[in-house]
């Protein structure tokens, strides 16, 4: 990989200016108004602007300067969690909380080169029991237990 | 006397046996979670915010409170046995502390850290009862010019105060303000950025943003690291000696005036007071070469620090409505939520409520110098539960806490991909935390600009022609100036460098 694309700075600044550049491109349409009656989208435009200056500030410091490189990213932990808090976003709504749960939890786990499958069993029905418990039961919220 | 009328009537509301017990629970909780690495006060507030949502305003804040001033006690507990900070506030003490450990002083440095601790909670809470109320009669003259100002000030302290690079967390809390812009338009009822999802249309929730950033991606970060081993030490004997006590009573009381003026400062946070404390005993100690090999200074002044400042940055958040940090800004974003929202009139509306949590922190101190030197061995054996059965736990809380909000699940989908821009974030070097002040600041300074404006007529000069508002503008841009000079910055490094 080229080295600029190890550099912190440099993706740094990109993130920050992509956001801004996002604003603009999305808020295009939004009536900028006057200073004495700003409209919706006087303030997101001047703060669009403001970002993609911080942004390119960052990255060309991150091109100039060096500075620290970005330590290595690993996919496992990424897709264990993520994926289990997608699971748990699907299976709430038509599962209940004890499948979405249940769903959360593995996920989690295989994030972890180091989980044990019994422990995670174990994990899933104290935590999936505990959330029915204290969330439906005593709480009140309107989740329903079982698959519907 | 105002003043004792006034903390009577907050303990009188904050010893109810419910208000007692939560704010035990508090206490308890920020402790545990103070004593764990990897899950800090941030994180744990938010996951139970949704519990709060059937508690009176008092009670939640209550507890939501002790969490905050429980982590500082917590943190120093892991920082003296396992030479590790529970919390960032306590990074300094592992310097210190764990040397004092190691030298057979654990229960020393223990009981050094809960006394120092309580000393500055007892100071900071008295703090607060006589600041606020002249604080607030100040505020009452504030008008949009002022907020406007005094928010500036605000994120500019925040980012000056913030680790890192500066045009990164300029760039983060630019961020945060542009996130607080989605959802309807309040003056014209335009909706931006919403994209036609109507889950956005009320704008994120802070709670989604906050679990995303501070509960996801510290689980994201956590487990790309690898398990650190935790030898716990030698515990020894609690009580100090008089030598020992000698050093560390005037070091707690140096401790505790800074702590207390660094958490009033906009931007001051615990973990701040704590570098700016341990500083400032390296520099006046006669012979500086004694710290990091278990000078008990090193362990009193930065403890005693942290407790002070936590509890004094709700001075500005209560007072004036203006959080200093992250995490205020999370106990206002729960107050709005509870329909309590701060502002200089607080204090005289809801006297019961303020003087109550107020209260409640001196009790809540109290109860951690008693419970958690006992209960050391407790915590130590907590320190053993591996983080491989904390973190699905973590992802299920954060899960249910957001669905709990207003059932849906596609705010569970939002809170994950902030939980990917925190973890690219703290990839990348930059430090999340600004960029929920920025959020929770971004409406109300836009509220206040365009009010300023319109009175003004469009005139832009309105901000310097009002003293108030010139003068905080004026100490906003003196900050960024300062920063940008190199000698400034030097010392900004060397502060940070203590870790």
């Amino acid at each position: 990989m080229p080295r600029l694309l190890t550099l912190q700075d440099v993706w740094a600044g990109l993130l920050l200016a992509a956001f801004g550049v996002a604003a603009l491109v999305f808020g295009a349409d939004l009536p900028m108004g006057t200073p004495r009656r700003m409209g919706p989208g006087y303030m997101p435009y001047g703060l669009a602007w403001l970002l993609i200056l911080c942004g390119a500030v960052v990255a060309l410091r991150g091109v100039l300067a060096g500075g620290a490189a970005i330590e290595r990213m690993r996919l496992r932990p990424f897709v264990g969690v993520i994926g289990g808090g997608l699971a748990f976003a699907l299976l709430i709504g038509r599962g209940g909380i004890l499948l979405a749960s249940a769903g959360a939890i593995v996920g989690a786990a295989l994030a972890d080169r180091t989980s044990r499958w019994h422990e995670v069993l174990g994990l899933a029905a104290l935590a999936t029991a505990f959330a029915a418990i204290v969330f439906v039961k005593l709480l009140g919220l309107n989740i329903p237990l079982w698959p519907s | 006397m105002d003043l004792l009328a006034n903390l009577a009537l907050g303990f009188s509301v904050a010893v109810t046996p419910t208000n007692l017990l939560f704010c035990l629970v508090g206490a308890l909780v920020g402790t545990l979670i103070g004593v764990l690495p990897g899950i800090g006060p941030l994180a744990t507030i938010s996951m139970l915010l949704p519990l709060t949502y059937h508690f009176e305003p008092v009670t939640a804040l209550i507890m939501l409170a002790g969490i905050y001033y429980g982590a500082q006690y917590g943190g120093s507990t892991t920082a003296i046995l396992v030479n590790l900070p529970g919390e960032t506030s306590s990074v300094v003490t592992t310097l210190d502390g764990h040397q004092m450990a190691r030298q057979g002083r654990a229960g020393a440095a223990l009981a050094v850290a809960a006394l120092g601790s309580f000393f500055a909670g007892s100071v900071a809470t008295l703090f607060i009862a006589v600041a606020s109320p002249p604080l607030a009669q100040l505020g009452l003259q504030f008008q949009a010019p002022e907020y406007f100002a005094l928010m500036a000030l605000g994120l500019v302290g925040a980012i000056v105060l913030a680790s890192g690079a500066i045009d990164k967390a300029i760039g983060v809390t630019v961020l945060g303000l542009l996130l607080g812009m989605i959802g309807t338009d309040v003056n014209s009822g335009t909706e931006r950025f919403t994209f036609r999802v109507p889950e956005l249309s009320d704008g994120i929730g802070f709670v989604v943003i906050a679990m995303g950033l501070f509960g996801v991606a510290d689980i994201l970060v956590n487990l790309e690291k690898a398990e650190l081993p935790r030898m716990t030490a030698f515990v020894g004997r609690l009580w100090p000696s008089r030598e020992e006590f000698r050093r560390a009573a005037p070091a707690a009381v140096r401790g505790t005036l800074l702590g207390s003026l660094i958490g009033v400062l906009p931007g001051g946070s615990a973990a701040l007071a704590a570098f700016s404390s341990y500083a400032l005993e390296k520099k006046i100690a006669r012979n500086p070469e004694r710290f990091g090999r278990g000078a008990v200074e090193g362990v009193a002044g930065p403890e005693s620090a942290n407790n002070a400042g936590a509890q004094a940055s709700f001075i500005p958040m209560l007072t004036l409505g203006i959080p200093a940090n992250a995490l205020m800004a999370l106990m206002m974003g729960a107050m709005q939520i509870y329909g309590v929202a701060p502002s200089p009139r607080f204090i005289a509306e809801q006297p019961a409520l303020f003087w109550g949590v107020i209260s409640s922190m001196w009790i809540g101190n109290l109860m951690l110098l008693v419970i958690n030197l006992p209960l050391i061995g407790l915590w130590v054996q907590m320190l053993r539960v591996p983080y491989r059965l904390l973190h699905p736990t973590i992802l299920l809380l954060c899960c249910i806490g957001v669905y709990s909000l207003n059932s849906s699940a596609m705010e569970v989908v939002f809170m994950l991909a902030f939980g990917v821009l925190g973890y690219l974030l703290l990839k990348f070097g930059c430090e999340p935390a600004p960029l929920l002040l920025g959020f929770v600041l971004g409406p109300l300074m836009e509220e206040n600009l365009r009010r300023a404006l319109l009175v003004s007529r469009g005139d832009p000069w309105v901000f310097l022609h009002r003293p108030i508002s010139a003068a905080l503008l004026a100490g906003a841009a003196l900050l960024l100036v300062a920063v940008i000079l190199p000698s400034f910055r030097r010392t900004r490094e060397q502060a940070f460098q203590e870790e």
